[in-house]
């Protein structure tokens, strides 16, 4: 049948110059390490992926991946967050200490920008945000490449509600961004911090850093008391201005391309109880396996092996050979190889099945930070 | 978290343990001469600030 007629109706025109979202796991429904993590008091990855808490000196916390049942958030299709609970309060923090949730990113992921020429675009960051604290928080853009920033703030109007946010940052015609697999960008969103963080101004246009404009007008202070906490979801990075009239769909991606390139940065490999495919002897006193990364990471990654008394096993010629950690030998981007020569027990030649037990598991981090 | 013990894990000195606050409940193996990885990038700064990396076994 001939086409006669295409209805303009049926068509939206979004200004969108990304095929992906920027930003990866903005619904944080991927959670590989924990969806819970307690007694957090220094800097890392504890639930969400890609998510950083950043801390220093202030409080002790609980970090979250929640499971969202209602609310506007969920309502806006977001079954997950990022939460963060304080747990031990410290409502004097010293004038270094700090609190906040950061997102880093690659250079190579940013030249849609044109930072640091003159058609650098302007920027607009949106996400849900909910705390029991109502207030002023302060995100900043932080370029790592050139140690600049750009600030913008956001109100929490009401209490224990999903509200949200939409942020424009301007346009920066110095400072490129290298092409390359470095961090060039870290999102931060200040929760909390010492006078050696504030007193300054936050920065509508791109500056050089400066440490008393990073959280210059944020005073939610998450971390000055037990009640206290603060939560995020549906993080979108758009190239260009938007409001919250203008502002695309939020890109959903389904969970399995979601997990692909949250893996890019992070991979458990194994959790407890389960599988870790063939292994072979090559001498009585080392036995190994070879391992193949779903995707290609970042770096060349680091292994992470728990380690206590028989954490893993490899069953062969009818008996086991209990070991407490396996180590890393050859390590690519897309490969690597895995051993124990403290407890290996076996005849060279000999094959068998590997697998972890107890807390036993293994991933693989090439990570930003 | 501070590096406190860096060992080579073999002679051929290609791969490092990294353990911080003395930590043994994890083992960390990463690859020498890997900028860009934070492990790396925190004994790289381990070692400027003059310690050393322990000879393997």
């Amino acid at each position: 049948m001939a086409l006669s007629k295409i209805s303009n109706d049926m068509f939206t025109t979004i200004s969108r110059p990304n095929s992906t979202p920027l930003i990866i796991n903005g619904d944080m429904a991927v959670a590989q390490r924990s969806t819970s993590a307690t007694g957090k008091t220094s800097n890392g990855f504890y639930s969400c992926d890609r998510m950083e808490l950043s801390v220093s000196g202030l409080g002790t916390h609980t970090i979250i991946q929640e499971s969202l049942t209602s609310g506007a958030a969920f309502n806006a299709g977001f079954a997950n967050a990022w939460r963060i609970d304080c747990t031990t309060a410290d409502g004097s923090p010293g004038s270094g200490d700090e609190l906040l949730v950061q997102y880093p990113m690659e250079g190579q992921d940013l030249q849609v920008f044109k930072k640091g020429t003159t058609s650098a675009e302007k920027w607009t960051l949106a996400f849900w945000v909910k705390s029991t604290t109502t207030g002023t928080g302060q995100v900043n853009l932080s370029d790592m490449d050139n140690s600049r920033q750009c600030s913008a703030t956001y109100t929490i109007s009401s209490a224990d509600t999903w509200e949200h946010k939409v942020l424009n940052f301007a346009a920066d015609t110095t400072g490129a961004f290298d092409d390359d697999n470095a961090e060039s960008l870290r999102i931060e969103w200040w929760l909390d911090s010492g006078s050696n963080y504030e007193g300054g101004a936050a920065p509508t246009a791109w500056e050089t850093t400066a440490n008393g404009d990073r959280n210059a007008a944020g005073n939610i202070n998450i971390g000055s008391a037990t009640t206290k906490d603060w939560a995020i979801t549906g993080i979108q990075l758009e190239v260009g201005e938007f409001n919250s009239s203008t502002l695309p769909p939020f890109q959903h991606e389904n969970y399995g391309d979601n997990l692909a390139r949250c893996q890019r940065y992070y991979y458990r490999m194994i959790n407890e109880n389960v599988s870790m495919g063939t292994f072979s002897y090559y001498s009585s006193g080392r036995v190994e396996s070879g391992v193949s990364f779903p995707v290609t990471m970042r770096s060349a990654p680091s292994l992470v092996s728990t380690s206590g008394s028989s954490y893993f096993r490899v069953q062969r010629n009818g008996g086991d050979n209990n070991l407490n950690d396996l180590s890393a030998g050859v390590i690519g981007l897309n490969h690597a190889s895995i051993f124990n020569t403290d407890e290996s027990s076996g005849t060279a030649g000999h094959a068998g099945l590997g697998y972890s037990r107890g807390s036993g598991y293994l991933s693989w981090d090439a990570e930003l930070e | 978290m501070a590096i406190t013990k860096v060992k080579y894990i073999t002679s051929e000195k290609k791969v490092v343990y990294v353990v911080y606050n003395n930590d043994n409940s994890v083992k960390i193996s990463t690859l020498v001469n890997n900028p860009g990885n934070k492990d790396w990038d925190n004994i790289q700064e381990w070692i400027d600030a003059g310690n050393t990396i322990e000879e393997a076994d």
